[in-house]
Protein backbone atom coordinates (compact mmCIF):
# COMPACT_ATOMS: atom_id res chain seq x y z
CA UNK A 1 0.00 0.00 0.00
CA UNK A 2 1.60 3.32 -0.82
CA UNK A 3 2.01 6.07 1.72
CA UNK A 4 -0.45 8.82 1.26
CA UNK A 5 -0.88 12.93 3.15
CA UNK A 6 -3.75 12.28 4.71
CA UNK A 7 -5.77 15.49 5.47
CA UNK A 8 -7.81 14.72 8.91
CA UNK A 9 -9.40 16.48 11.32
CA UNK A 10 -9.98 15.93 14.69
CA UNK A 11 -13.35 14.50 16.03
CA UNK A 12 -12.87 13.83 19.45
CA UNK A 13 -10.20 14.01 21.86
CA UNK A 14 -10.49 12.52 25.51
CA UNK A 15 -7.63 11.88 28.19
CA UNK A 16 -8.03 9.81 31.50
CA UNK A 17 -5.28 9.98 33.25
CA UNK A 18 -3.69 13.45 33.13
CA UNK A 19 -1.02 12.79 30.05
CA UNK A 20 -2.14 10.20 27.14
CA UNK A 21 -4.55 10.84 24.74
CA UNK A 22 -7.05 9.70 22.91
CA UNK A 23 -7.23 11.25 19.88
CA UNK A 24 -10.04 10.46 17.33
CA UNK A 25 -10.13 11.70 13.60
CA UNK A 26 -11.82 11.98 10.38
CA UNK A 27 -11.13 11.87 6.68
CA UNK A 28 -13.67 12.81 3.71
CA UNK A 29 -11.66 11.25 1.31
CA UNK A 30 -11.36 6.81 1.97
CA UNK A 31 -8.35 5.95 4.17
CA UNK A 32 -6.04 3.38 2.98
CA UNK A 33 -5.89 -0.14 4.53
CA UNK A 34 -3.46 0.09 7.90
CA UNK A 35 -1.85 -3.14 8.77
CA UNK A 36 -1.41 -3.56 12.62
CA UNK A 37 2.33 -1.66 13.62
CA UNK A 38 2.02 0.53 10.64
CA UNK A 39 2.51 3.99 11.86
CA UNK A 40 1.21 8.12 10.53
CA UNK A 41 3.72 10.51 10.39
CA UNK A 42 2.23 13.74 11.95
CA UNK A 43 2.07 17.37 11.42
CA UNK A 44 1.80 18.67 14.88
CA UNK A 45 1.13 23.25 15.24
CA UNK A 46 4.77 24.43 15.84
CA UNK A 47 7.20 22.37 14.34
CA UNK A 48 8.61 21.36 11.32
CA UNK A 49 9.54 17.77 11.73
CA UNK A 50 6.68 15.40 11.82
CA UNK A 51 5.98 13.34 14.98
CA UNK A 52 5.45 9.38 14.22
CA UNK A 53 2.42 7.91 15.98
CA UNK A 54 1.11 4.43 15.35
CA UNK A 55 -2.00 4.29 14.38
CA UNK A 56 -4.61 2.44 17.40
CA UNK A 57 -7.48 1.86 15.24
CA UNK A 58 -8.73 3.00 11.64
CA UNK A 59 -11.31 2.43 9.14
CA UNK A 60 -12.31 4.07 5.88
CA UNK A 61 -13.43 7.42 7.25
CA UNK A 62 -11.99 7.11 10.91
CA UNK A 63 -8.68 6.78 12.80
CA UNK A 64 -7.46 6.88 16.44
CA UNK A 65 -4.36 7.53 17.86
CA UNK A 66 -3.63 7.07 21.18
CA UNK A 67 -0.94 10.13 22.23
CA UNK A 68 0.99 10.83 25.38
CA UNK A 69 2.57 13.79 26.11
CA UNK A 70 6.13 13.74 26.67
CA UNK A 71 7.11 17.01 24.58
CA UNK A 72 6.33 20.32 22.92
CA UNK A 73 5.30 18.45 20.16
CA UNK A 74 3.01 15.98 21.29
CA UNK A 75 1.84 18.67 23.68
CA UNK A 76 0.84 20.96 21.03
CA UNK A 77 -1.13 18.46 19.43
CA UNK A 78 -3.19 16.84 22.07
CA UNK A 79 -4.12 20.53 22.94
CA UNK A 80 -5.64 21.26 20.02
CA UNK A 81 -9.95 20.69 19.90
CA UNK A 82 -12.68 18.71 17.77
CA UNK A 83 -12.56 20.34 14.70
CA UNK A 84 -8.71 21.09 14.30
CA UNK A 85 -7.60 20.03 10.83
CA UNK A 86 -3.78 18.09 10.33
CA UNK A 87 -2.24 16.13 7.79
CA UNK A 88 -0.44 12.97 8.60
CA UNK A 89 1.24 10.71 5.92
CA UNK A 90 -0.07 6.92 6.05
CA UNK A 91 -0.14 4.26 6.49
CA UNK A 92 4.34 3.78 6.74
CA UNK A 93 6.85 1.44 7.90
CA UNK A 94 6.17 -2.56 7.95
CA UNK A 95 3.67 -3.72 10.55
CA UNK A 96 3.53 -7.13 12.13
CA UNK A 97 3.78 -10.28 10.57
CA UNK A 98 0.89 -12.36 11.02
CA UNK A 99 1.25 -16.03 11.69
CA UNK A 100 -1.93 -17.90 10.82
CA UNK A 101 -0.58 -21.65 11.92
CA UNK A 102 0.49 -20.30 15.19
CA UNK A 103 -1.81 -21.31 18.31
CA UNK A 104 -1.22 -18.95 21.24
CA UNK A 105 -0.65 -15.39 20.24
CA UNK A 106 0.40 -13.09 22.85
CA UNK A 107 0.76 -9.23 22.88
CA UNK A 108 2.57 -7.72 24.96
CA UNK A 109 2.56 -3.99 25.87
CA UNK A 110 3.21 -1.46 28.10
CA UNK A 111 1.40 2.37 28.37
CA UNK A 112 1.33 3.73 25.03
CA UNK A 113 3.37 0.87 23.40
CA UNK A 114 -0.16 -0.97 23.19
CA UNK A 115 -1.97 1.11 20.72
CA UNK A 116 -0.29 -1.08 18.03
CA UNK A 117 -0.74 -4.45 18.90
CA UNK A 118 -5.12 -4.09 18.78
CA UNK A 119 -5.21 -4.10 15.31
CA UNK A 120 -3.56 -7.90 15.36
CA UNK A 121 -6.70 -9.03 17.49
CA UNK A 122 -8.83 -6.46 15.82
CA UNK A 123 -7.94 -7.80 12.19
CA UNK A 124 -7.95 -11.16 12.72
CA UNK A 125 -11.00 -12.61 14.89
CA UNK A 126 -9.86 -16.01 13.63
CA UNK A 127 -6.78 -16.04 15.78
CA UNK A 128 -6.43 -16.99 19.75
CA UNK A 129 -5.41 -13.82 21.47
CA UNK A 130 -4.00 -13.11 25.06
CA UNK A 131 -3.34 -9.63 25.99
CA UNK A 132 -0.56 -9.06 28.73
CA UNK A 133 -1.23 -5.01 28.85
CA UNK A 134 0.74 -3.15 31.39
CA UNK A 135 0.21 0.78 33.05
CA UNK A 136 1.58 2.91 34.83
CA UNK A 137 -2.41 2.87 37.24
CA UNK A 138 -5.64 2.05 36.65
CA UNK A 139 -6.10 5.64 35.58
CA UNK A 140 -3.83 4.73 32.31
CA UNK A 141 -5.87 2.03 31.87
CA UNK A 142 -8.77 4.01 30.95
CA UNK A 143 -7.71 4.96 27.86
CA UNK A 144 -7.91 2.02 25.86
CA UNK A 145 -12.11 1.53 27.43
CA UNK A 146 -12.79 -2.20 27.14
CA UNK A 147 -11.04 -2.24 23.43
CA UNK A 148 -8.57 -5.45 24.45
CA UNK A 149 -11.36 -7.24 26.09
CA UNK A 150 -13.64 -6.81 23.03
CA UNK A 151 -11.18 -8.31 20.43
CA UNK A 152 -9.23 -10.64 22.45
CA UNK A 153 -9.95 -14.39 23.96
CA UNK A 154 -8.38 -12.89 27.60
CA UNK A 155 -6.71 -9.67 29.05
CA UNK A 156 -4.62 -9.61 31.51
CA UNK A 157 -3.99 -6.29 33.21
CA UNK A 158 -1.23 -5.07 35.32
CA UNK A 159 -0.53 -1.72 36.80
CA UNK A 160 2.95 -0.21 38.71
CA UNK A 161 0.61 0.42 41.79
CA UNK A 162 -1.68 -2.46 42.02
CA UNK A 163 -4.63 0.06 41.71
CA UNK A 164 -5.79 -2.89 38.95
CA UNK A 165 -5.05 -6.69 38.01
CA UNK A 166 -1.82 -7.86 38.49
CA UNK A 167 0.77 -5.20 40.69
CA UNK A 168 3.66 -5.81 39.10
CA UNK A 169 5.18 -6.25 35.09
CA UNK A 170 3.20 -8.00 32.42
CA UNK A 171 6.36 -9.72 31.51
CA UNK A 172 5.79 -11.42 35.07
CA UNK A 173 2.85 -13.29 33.12
CA UNK A 174 4.76 -14.47 30.16
CA UNK A 175 5.15 -18.24 31.74
CA UNK A 176 1.65 -18.26 32.69
CA UNK A 177 0.26 -17.86 29.06
CA UNK A 178 3.39 -19.28 27.62
CA UNK A 179 3.18 -17.88 24.44
CA UNK A 180 3.41 -19.19 20.82
CA UNK A 181 4.12 -16.33 19.01
CA UNK A 182 4.53 -12.71 21.08
CA UNK A 183 4.07 -9.07 19.59
CA UNK A 184 5.83 -6.38 21.56
CA UNK A 185 5.37 -2.84 21.97
CA UNK A 186 6.91 -0.93 25.17
CA UNK A 187 10.17 -0.11 27.35
CA UNK A 188 13.30 -0.78 26.71
CA UNK A 189 12.73 -2.92 30.58
CA UNK A 190 9.99 -5.20 28.46
CA UNK A 191 12.05 -5.54 25.35
CA UNK A 192 14.61 -6.98 26.92
CA UNK A 193 12.80 -9.35 29.70
CA UNK A 194 10.45 -10.30 26.64
CA UNK A 195 13.31 -11.06 24.24
CA UNK A 196 15.54 -13.52 27.20
CA UNK A 197 11.94 -15.08 27.14
CA UNK A 198 11.78 -16.00 23.54
CA UNK A 199 15.28 -16.38 23.39
CA UNK A 200 14.97 -19.36 26.24
CA UNK A 201 11.54 -20.76 24.94
CA UNK A 202 12.35 -20.78 21.61
CA UNK A 203 9.14 -18.39 20.83
CA UNK A 204 8.94 -16.42 17.80
CA UNK A 205 8.45 -12.84 18.49
CA UNK A 206 7.91 -9.38 17.02
CA UNK A 207 8.72 -5.76 18.12
CA UNK A 208 7.96 -2.42 17.08
CA UNK A 209 11.12 -0.05 17.96
CA UNK A 210 11.20 3.89 18.22
CA UNK A 211 13.38 6.33 17.12
CA UNK A 212 13.57 9.94 16.16
CA UNK A 213 12.60 10.30 12.41
CA UNK A 214 13.04 12.94 9.58
CA UNK A 215 11.03 12.36 6.87
CA UNK A 216 9.75 8.71 7.88
CA UNK A 217 9.59 6.99 4.60
CA UNK A 218 13.08 5.99 4.01
CA UNK A 219 14.83 8.64 2.70
CA UNK A 220 16.44 10.82 4.62
CA UNK A 221 18.52 7.55 6.85
CA UNK A 222 18.49 9.81 10.30
CA UNK A 223 15.68 6.44 12.12
CA UNK A 224 18.68 4.13 12.63
CA UNK A 225 18.31 1.20 14.91
CA UNK A 226 20.73 -1.63 15.33
CA UNK A 227 19.79 -4.49 13.97
CA UNK A 228 21.57 -8.48 13.40
CA UNK A 229 20.83 -9.47 9.49
CA UNK A 230 22.96 -12.64 9.14
CA UNK A 231 24.65 -12.49 12.01
CA UNK A 232 26.15 -9.17 11.41
CA UNK A 233 24.88 -6.37 13.16
CA UNK A 234 23.36 -3.18 10.85
CA UNK A 235 21.84 -0.18 10.87
CA UNK A 236 18.44 -0.13 9.31
CA UNK A 237 15.72 2.44 9.18
CA UNK A 238 13.21 2.11 11.55
CA UNK A 239 10.92 3.66 9.46
CA UNK A 240 11.21 1.87 6.38
CA UNK A 241 12.78 -1.70 7.45
CA UNK A 242 10.79 -1.29 10.75
CA UNK A 243 9.26 0.01 13.06
CA UNK A 244 8.28 -3.62 13.62
CA UNK A 245 11.66 -6.71 13.38
CA UNK A 246 11.75 -10.20 14.59
CA UNK A 247 12.38 -9.69 18.55
CA UNK A 248 15.69 -11.90 18.41
CA UNK A 249 17.32 -9.85 15.70
CA UNK A 250 17.11 -6.29 17.64
CA UNK A 251 19.93 -5.16 19.40
CA UNK A 252 19.24 -3.99 22.63
CA UNK B 1 6.87 30.61 -20.22
CA UNK B 2 10.22 28.95 -20.61
CA UNK B 3 11.28 27.03 -17.03
CA UNK B 4 14.58 25.65 -18.97
CA UNK B 5 17.84 25.95 -17.35
CA UNK B 6 21.12 24.65 -19.00
CA UNK B 7 24.12 24.02 -16.79
CA UNK B 8 27.43 23.01 -18.07
CA UNK B 9 25.63 21.72 -21.41
CA UNK B 10 23.08 19.43 -19.30
CA UNK B 11 19.26 20.63 -19.78
CA UNK B 12 16.94 20.69 -16.96
CA UNK B 13 13.58 20.93 -17.50
CA UNK B 14 13.15 23.09 -14.78
CA UNK B 15 15.44 24.64 -12.24
CA UNK B 16 14.06 22.59 -8.86
CA UNK B 17 16.28 20.11 -8.12
CA UNK B 18 16.42 17.72 -4.56
CA UNK B 19 19.35 17.97 -2.63
CA UNK B 20 22.03 15.00 -1.50
CA UNK B 21 20.86 12.74 1.58
CA UNK B 22 17.64 13.87 1.87
CA UNK B 23 15.82 12.17 -1.28
CA UNK B 24 16.88 8.79 -0.94
CA UNK B 25 17.56 8.20 -4.68
CA UNK B 26 13.87 9.20 -5.90
CA UNK B 27 12.40 5.79 -5.37
CA UNK B 28 10.23 6.76 -1.57
CA UNK B 29 9.08 10.25 -2.92
CA UNK B 30 8.08 8.64 -6.42
CA UNK B 31 5.03 7.30 -4.76
CA UNK B 32 3.74 10.25 -3.79
CA UNK B 33 4.24 12.25 -7.36
CA UNK B 34 5.78 11.47 -10.51
CA UNK B 35 9.72 13.00 -9.57
CA UNK B 36 10.84 12.68 -13.26
CA UNK B 37 8.48 15.80 -13.49
CA UNK B 38 11.21 18.13 -11.27
CA UNK B 39 14.51 19.26 -13.16
CA UNK B 40 16.93 16.90 -11.78
CA UNK B 41 17.44 14.76 -8.71
CA UNK B 42 20.62 14.16 -6.92
CA UNK B 43 21.67 10.89 -4.79
CA UNK B 44 22.85 10.12 -1.94
CA UNK B 45 26.30 11.00 -0.92
CA UNK B 46 28.37 7.51 -2.63
CA UNK B 47 31.51 6.22 -1.46
CA UNK B 48 33.87 3.38 -2.86
CA UNK B 49 32.39 0.77 -0.34
CA UNK B 50 29.24 0.30 1.36
CA UNK B 51 29.21 3.10 4.98
CA UNK B 52 27.31 2.15 7.90
CA UNK B 53 27.30 5.65 9.47
CA UNK B 54 26.97 6.85 12.31
CA UNK B 55 25.47 5.76 15.35
CA UNK B 56 22.01 6.81 16.60
CA UNK B 57 20.39 9.50 17.52
CA UNK B 58 21.17 11.41 14.19
CA UNK B 59 18.32 14.21 13.90
CA UNK B 60 17.66 17.09 16.52
CA UNK B 61 15.05 19.75 15.35
CA UNK B 62 16.16 23.26 16.00
CA UNK B 63 14.28 26.14 15.51
CA UNK B 64 13.33 26.13 11.85
CA UNK B 65 15.65 23.67 11.02
CA UNK B 66 17.09 20.34 11.95
CA UNK B 67 20.37 18.94 12.77
CA UNK B 68 21.97 15.32 11.00
CA UNK B 69 24.20 13.28 11.87
CA UNK B 70 24.11 10.34 9.11
CA UNK B 71 27.70 10.06 8.23
CA UNK B 72 27.20 9.43 4.66
CA UNK B 73 25.34 5.88 5.44
CA UNK B 74 25.16 4.48 1.45
CA UNK B 75 24.76 1.07 -0.14
CA UNK B 76 28.62 1.89 -1.92
CA UNK B 77 29.23 3.04 -5.73
CA UNK B 78 29.08 -0.13 -7.21
CA UNK B 79 25.92 -1.11 -5.65
CA UNK B 80 24.37 2.03 -6.80
CA UNK B 81 25.45 1.93 -10.64
CA UNK B 82 23.48 -1.88 -10.53
CA UNK B 83 20.55 -1.04 -8.61
CA UNK B 84 19.27 2.76 -7.88
CA UNK B 85 20.87 4.19 -11.31
CA UNK B 86 18.58 2.73 -13.32
CA UNK B 87 15.69 3.50 -11.76
CA UNK B 88 16.92 6.94 -11.04
CA UNK B 89 17.70 7.02 -15.17
CA UNK B 90 14.12 5.84 -15.62
CA UNK B 91 12.17 8.76 -14.21
CA UNK B 92 13.26 11.39 -16.99
CA UNK B 93 15.01 13.72 -14.36
CA UNK B 94 18.40 14.74 -14.70
CA UNK B 95 20.39 12.87 -12.26
CA UNK B 96 23.19 13.96 -10.28
CA UNK B 97 25.05 11.25 -8.17
CA UNK B 98 26.80 12.72 -5.28
CA UNK B 99 30.29 11.33 -4.56
CA UNK B 100 32.58 11.66 -1.35
CA UNK B 101 35.54 9.89 -0.43
CA UNK B 102 38.26 10.01 2.52
CA UNK B 103 41.29 10.28 0.57
CA UNK B 104 42.15 11.33 -2.77
CA UNK B 105 42.69 7.97 -4.91
CA UNK B 106 39.29 7.41 -3.42
CA UNK B 107 37.45 10.67 -5.31
CA UNK B 108 39.55 9.64 -8.52
CA UNK B 109 38.63 6.36 -8.58
CA UNK B 110 34.90 7.43 -7.71
CA UNK B 111 34.49 9.57 -9.95
CA UNK B 112 36.24 7.29 -12.87
CA UNK B 113 33.52 4.74 -11.99
CA UNK B 114 30.22 7.08 -12.33
CA UNK B 115 32.28 8.43 -15.82
CA UNK B 116 31.69 5.39 -17.33
CA UNK B 117 27.90 5.23 -16.54
CA UNK B 118 24.92 7.05 -17.97
CA UNK B 119 24.80 9.21 -14.98
CA UNK B 120 24.51 13.01 -16.20
CA UNK B 121 26.45 15.22 -14.08
CA UNK B 122 28.84 14.58 -10.79
CA UNK B 123 28.95 16.24 -7.49
CA UNK B 124 32.17 16.30 -5.87
CA UNK B 125 31.37 16.37 -1.84
CA UNK B 126 34.05 17.99 -0.53
CA UNK B 127 32.22 19.19 2.48
CA UNK B 128 30.39 16.62 4.81
CA UNK B 129 30.73 17.80 8.39
CA UNK B 130 29.65 14.49 9.20
CA UNK B 131 32.43 11.79 8.96
CA UNK B 132 36.11 12.51 10.46
CA UNK B 133 37.46 12.28 7.03
CA UNK B 134 34.29 13.19 4.71
CA UNK B 135 36.29 15.31 2.42
CA UNK B 136 35.83 18.19 4.63
CA UNK B 137 39.79 18.21 4.68
CA UNK B 138 39.78 19.04 1.09
CA UNK B 139 36.98 21.23 1.17
CA UNK B 140 38.28 23.92 3.60
CA UNK B 141 40.94 25.74 2.18
CA UNK B 142 41.12 27.12 -1.43
CA UNK B 143 45.01 25.15 -1.99
CA UNK B 144 42.45 21.65 -1.00
CA UNK B 145 39.59 22.61 -3.03
CA UNK B 146 42.08 23.08 -6.22
CA UNK B 147 43.85 20.31 -5.39
CA UNK B 148 41.58 17.72 -5.21
CA UNK B 149 39.15 19.41 -7.79
CA UNK B 150 42.48 18.95 -10.71
CA UNK B 151 43.23 15.41 -9.07
CA UNK B 152 39.32 14.65 -10.29
CA UNK B 153 39.38 16.74 -13.49
CA UNK B 154 41.57 14.31 -14.50
CA UNK B 155 39.51 11.41 -15.08
CA UNK B 156 36.22 13.15 -14.78
CA UNK B 157 33.95 12.33 -18.21
CA UNK B 158 31.21 14.16 -16.84
CA UNK B 159 30.03 17.65 -15.88
CA UNK B 160 31.59 18.19 -12.59
CA UNK B 161 29.86 20.10 -10.08
CA UNK B 162 32.00 20.95 -6.84
CA UNK B 163 29.98 21.03 -3.89
CA UNK B 164 30.96 23.79 -1.20
CA UNK B 165 30.73 24.15 2.36
CA UNK B 166 29.73 27.19 4.36
CA UNK B 167 32.08 26.35 7.48
CA UNK B 168 34.89 28.13 5.84
CA UNK B 169 36.61 31.61 6.50
CA UNK B 170 35.88 32.80 2.88
CA UNK B 171 33.77 30.42 0.50
CA UNK B 172 34.32 32.83 -2.48
CA UNK B 173 37.67 31.48 -2.28
CA UNK B 174 36.62 28.14 -2.68
CA UNK B 175 34.45 28.87 -5.36
CA UNK B 176 37.54 30.37 -7.63
CA UNK B 177 39.54 27.99 -6.38
CA UNK B 178 36.96 24.74 -7.88
CA UNK B 179 36.38 27.04 -10.99
CA UNK B 180 40.45 27.37 -11.53
CA UNK B 181 40.95 24.03 -11.48
CA UNK B 182 38.53 22.85 -13.72
CA UNK B 183 34.74 22.89 -12.17
CA UNK B 184 32.05 23.27 -14.50
CA UNK B 185 29.62 24.41 -11.60
CA UNK B 186 29.13 24.95 -8.23
CA UNK B 187 27.04 23.92 -5.90
CA UNK B 188 26.16 25.31 -1.87
CA UNK B 189 25.67 25.21 0.51
CA UNK B 190 26.19 22.00 2.79
CA UNK B 191 24.89 22.24 6.43
CA UNK B 192 26.32 24.32 8.77
CA UNK B 193 28.49 22.41 11.33
CA UNK B 194 26.36 22.59 15.02
CA UNK B 195 25.05 21.05 17.59
CA UNK B 196 21.98 20.51 19.73
CA UNK B 197 22.18 19.94 23.96
CA UNK B 198 19.84 18.29 25.91
CA UNK B 199 19.89 20.44 29.30
CA UNK B 200 17.75 17.52 31.28
CA UNK B 201 20.52 15.18 30.68
CA UNK B 202 23.23 17.26 30.21
CA UNK B 203 24.39 15.32 26.84
CA UNK B 204 24.27 16.32 23.37
CA UNK B 205 21.54 15.21 21.07
CA UNK B 206 23.36 13.63 18.88
CA UNK B 207 25.27 10.66 19.52
CA UNK B 208 28.24 12.17 17.10
CA UNK B 209 27.74 15.45 19.36
CA UNK B 210 27.52 17.81 16.40
CA UNK B 211 25.87 17.67 13.37
CA UNK B 212 25.18 19.76 10.65
CA UNK B 213 22.03 22.34 10.57
CA UNK B 214 20.01 22.47 7.61
CA UNK B 215 16.56 24.31 6.51
CA UNK B 216 14.96 27.55 6.73
CA UNK B 217 17.80 28.42 9.51
CA UNK B 218 20.62 28.32 6.86
CA UNK B 219 18.90 30.53 4.44
CA UNK B 220 20.17 33.53 5.08
CA UNK B 221 23.51 32.63 5.51
CA UNK B 222 23.27 30.58 2.02
CA UNK B 223 21.40 33.13 -0.07
CA UNK B 224 24.70 36.01 1.58
CA UNK B 225 27.38 33.02 0.23
CA UNK B 226 25.36 32.18 -3.06
CA UNK B 227 25.59 36.01 -3.39
CA UNK B 228 29.22 36.38 -2.61
CA UNK B 229 30.25 33.59 -5.47
CA UNK B 230 28.46 34.84 -7.88
CA UNK B 231 30.44 38.11 -8.28
CA UNK B 232 33.45 35.52 -7.74
CA UNK B 233 32.70 33.07 -10.44
CA UNK B 234 31.58 33.24 -13.82
CA UNK B 235 30.47 29.22 -14.03
CA UNK B 236 26.95 28.34 -12.84
CA UNK B 237 25.93 28.27 -9.61
CA UNK B 238 23.66 25.89 -7.94
CA UNK B 239 22.64 27.43 -4.89
CA UNK B 240 20.60 25.62 -1.89
CA UNK B 241 19.58 25.77 1.86
CA UNK B 242 16.54 26.27 3.53
CA UNK B 243 14.56 26.32 0.25
CA UNK B 244 10.90 25.78 1.45
CA UNK B 245 8.41 27.62 -0.99
CA UNK B 246 8.92 28.91 -4.59
CA UNK B 247 9.40 32.42 -3.52
CA UNK B 248 12.33 31.33 -2.00
CA UNK B 249 13.73 29.39 -4.84
CA UNK B 250 13.46 32.65 -6.92
CA UNK B 251 15.44 34.52 -4.48
CA UNK B 252 18.29 32.44 -4.79
CA UNK B 253 18.29 32.49 -8.36
CA UNK B 254 18.04 36.65 -8.14
CA UNK B 255 21.57 35.98 -5.72
CA UNK B 256 22.95 34.22 -9.11
CA UNK B 257 21.79 30.38 -8.46
CA UNK B 258 21.16 29.47 -11.98
CA UNK B 259 18.93 26.30 -10.41
CA UNK B 260 18.32 25.42 -6.91
CA UNK B 261 18.71 22.03 -4.95
CA UNK B 262 15.77 21.37 -2.19
CA UNK B 263 16.50 19.42 0.39
CA UNK B 264 15.51 19.57 3.93
CA UNK B 265 12.18 20.94 2.79
CA UNK B 266 11.34 17.06 1.62
CA UNK B 267 11.71 15.78 4.51
CA UNK B 268 9.06 17.79 6.20
CA UNK B 269 7.11 17.54 3.41
CA UNK B 270 6.56 14.98 1.13
CA UNK B 271 5.54 16.85 -1.53
CA UNK B 272 7.84 19.76 -1.10
CA UNK B 273 9.86 19.69 -4.06
CA UNK B 274 6.76 19.38 -6.68
CA UNK B 275 5.02 22.12 -4.67
CA UNK B 276 8.26 24.63 -4.95
CA UNK B 277 8.92 23.73 -8.48
CA UNK B 278 4.65 24.84 -8.78
CA UNK B 279 5.10 27.92 -6.70
CA UNK B 280 7.71 28.97 -8.89
CA UNK B 281 5.96 28.93 -12.12
CA UNK B 282 3.30 30.27 -11.09
CA UNK B 283 5.09 33.34 -9.35
CA UNK B 284 6.89 33.65 -13.00
CA UNK B 285 3.38 33.56 -14.41
CA UNK B 286 1.91 36.03 -12.24
CA UNK B 287 4.96 38.29 -12.85
CA UNK B 288 5.07 38.12 -16.29
CA UNK B 289 8.54 36.76 -16.29
CA UNK B 290 8.54 34.87 -19.31
CA UNK B 291 12.15 32.47 -18.87
CA UNK B 292 13.14 31.99 -15.79
CA UNK B 293 16.62 32.33 -16.31
CA UNK B 294 15.73 36.16 -16.66
CA UNK B 295 15.97 35.91 -12.74
CA UNK B 296 19.09 34.77 -12.48
CA UNK B 297 21.69 37.65 -10.69
CA UNK B 298 18.76 40.29 -11.28
CA UNK B 299 19.24 41.51 -7.65
CA UNK B 300 19.14 45.06 -7.39
CA UNK B 301 22.08 46.31 -5.20
CA UNK B 302 22.20 50.17 -5.97
C1 LIG C 1 6.98 4.07 14.88
C2 LIG C 1 6.66 4.89 16.10
C3 LIG C 1 5.38 4.83 16.62
C4 LIG C 1 5.05 5.60 17.73
N1 LIG C 1 3.78 5.52 18.22
C5 LIG C 1 3.43 6.29 19.27
C6 LIG C 1 2.08 6.24 19.76
O1 LIG C 1 1.23 5.53 19.25
N2 LIG C 1 1.78 7.03 20.81
C7 LIG C 1 2.69 7.85 21.39
O2 LIG C 1 2.34 8.57 22.34
N3 LIG C 1 3.97 7.91 20.96
C8 LIG C 1 4.35 7.14 19.91
N4 LIG C 1 5.67 7.21 19.45
C9 LIG C 1 6.60 8.11 20.11
C10 LIG C 1 6.37 9.55 19.62
O3 LIG C 1 6.77 9.65 18.28
C11 LIG C 1 7.19 10.55 20.47
O4 LIG C 1 6.73 10.53 21.79
C12 LIG C 1 7.08 11.97 19.91
O5 LIG C 1 7.73 12.07 18.67
C13 LIG C 1 7.66 12.99 20.88
O6 LIG C 1 7.59 14.28 20.31
P1 LIG C 1 7.63 15.57 21.24
O7 LIG C 1 7.84 16.75 20.37
O8 LIG C 1 6.44 15.61 22.11
O9 LIG C 1 8.88 15.29 22.19
P2 LIG C 1 10.34 15.89 22.17
O10 LIG C 1 11.14 15.07 23.08
O11 LIG C 1 10.31 17.36 22.37
O12 LIG C 1 10.77 15.58 20.68
C14 LIG C 1 12.02 15.97 20.15
C15 LIG C 1 12.29 15.18 18.90
O13 LIG C 1 12.56 13.82 19.21
C16 LIG C 1 11.62 12.96 18.64
N5 LIG C 1 11.25 11.92 19.62
C17 LIG C 1 11.20 12.09 20.97
N6 LIG C 1 10.84 10.93 21.56
C18 LIG C 1 10.68 10.02 20.57
C19 LIG C 1 10.32 8.63 20.55
N7 LIG C 1 10.05 7.95 21.65
N8 LIG C 1 10.25 8.02 19.35
C20 LIG C 1 10.50 8.69 18.20
N9 LIG C 1 10.85 10.00 18.17
C21 LIG C 1 10.93 10.65 19.34
C22 LIG C 1 10.46 13.84 18.25
O14 LIG C 1 9.70 13.31 17.17
C23 LIG C 1 11.15 15.12 17.90
O15 LIG C 1 11.68 15.06 16.61
C24 LIG C 1 6.02 6.44 18.34
C25 LIG C 1 7.31 6.49 17.82
C26 LIG C 1 7.64 5.73 16.70
C27 LIG C 1 9.01 5.79 16.15
C1 LIG D 1 19.59 14.17 6.35
C2 LIG D 1 20.53 14.88 5.43
C3 LIG D 1 21.50 14.16 4.73
C4 LIG D 1 22.38 14.80 3.86
N1 LIG D 1 23.30 14.05 3.17
C5 LIG D 1 24.11 14.67 2.25
C6 LIG D 1 25.01 13.91 1.45
O1 LIG D 1 25.07 12.68 1.52
N2 LIG D 1 25.81 14.57 0.57
C7 LIG D 1 25.77 15.95 0.43
O2 LIG D 1 26.49 16.51 -0.39
N3 LIG D 1 24.90 16.68 1.17
C8 LIG D 1 24.08 16.09 2.08
N4 LIG D 1 23.20 16.84 2.82
C9 LIG D 1 23.17 18.30 2.64
C10 LIG D 1 22.05 18.74 1.69
O3 LIG D 1 22.22 18.16 0.42
C11 LIG D 1 22.02 20.28 1.58
O4 LIG D 1 23.27 20.72 1.09
C12 LIG D 1 21.78 20.98 2.90
O5 LIG D 1 20.90 20.23 3.71
C13 LIG D 1 21.22 22.40 2.74
O6 LIG D 1 19.99 22.43 2.04
P1 LIG D 1 18.54 22.34 2.76
O7 LIG D 1 18.50 23.38 3.84
O8 LIG D 1 17.54 22.58 1.66
O9 LIG D 1 18.44 20.99 3.31
C14 LIG D 1 22.31 16.20 3.70
C15 LIG D 1 21.33 16.93 4.40
C16 LIG D 1 20.45 16.30 5.25
C17 LIG D 1 19.43 17.11 5.97
S1 LIG E 1 13.03 8.88 8.88
FE1 LIG E 1 13.96 9.29 6.94
S2 LIG E 1 14.72 7.29 6.48
FE2 LIG E 1 13.62 6.91 8.29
Amino acid sequence: MKPVVAQLTISKIECFDGSVYRVEASSDTALPNIAAGQFAHIKVPGKSLRRPICVYKSDEHTITFIVADVGEGTHAFVTQKAGYKFDAILPLGNGFPILQDKKNIVLLGGGTGCAPLIKIAGQNPSLHVTALLGFRNAAAMGTYKNDFDRVCKRVLYCTDDGSYGHHGFPTDLLAEVSPDVLYVCGAYGMMKTAQDYCKKHGVTGYASMEQRMGCGVGACLVCSVNIMVDGEQKLLRACADGPVFPLEDIVL
Amino acid sequence: MNMKTTIAGVQFKNPIITASGTFGFGREYNNFYDVGLLGGICSKGLTLEPRQGNQPVRIAETPSGMLNSVGLQNPGVEYFIQNELPFMKSTGAVVIANAAGSCEADYVRIVQMLSDTDVDMIELNISCPNVKKGGMAFGVDPEGVEHIVKAVRHVCKKPLIVKLTPNVADISKNALAAQNAGADAISLINTVAAMAVDYKTRRPVLNAVTGGLSGPAVKPVALRMVYQCYKAVNIPIIGMGGIVSGTDAAEFMLCGAAAVQVGTANIFEPLAAINILNELTNLCEHDNITNVQSLVGGLRVD
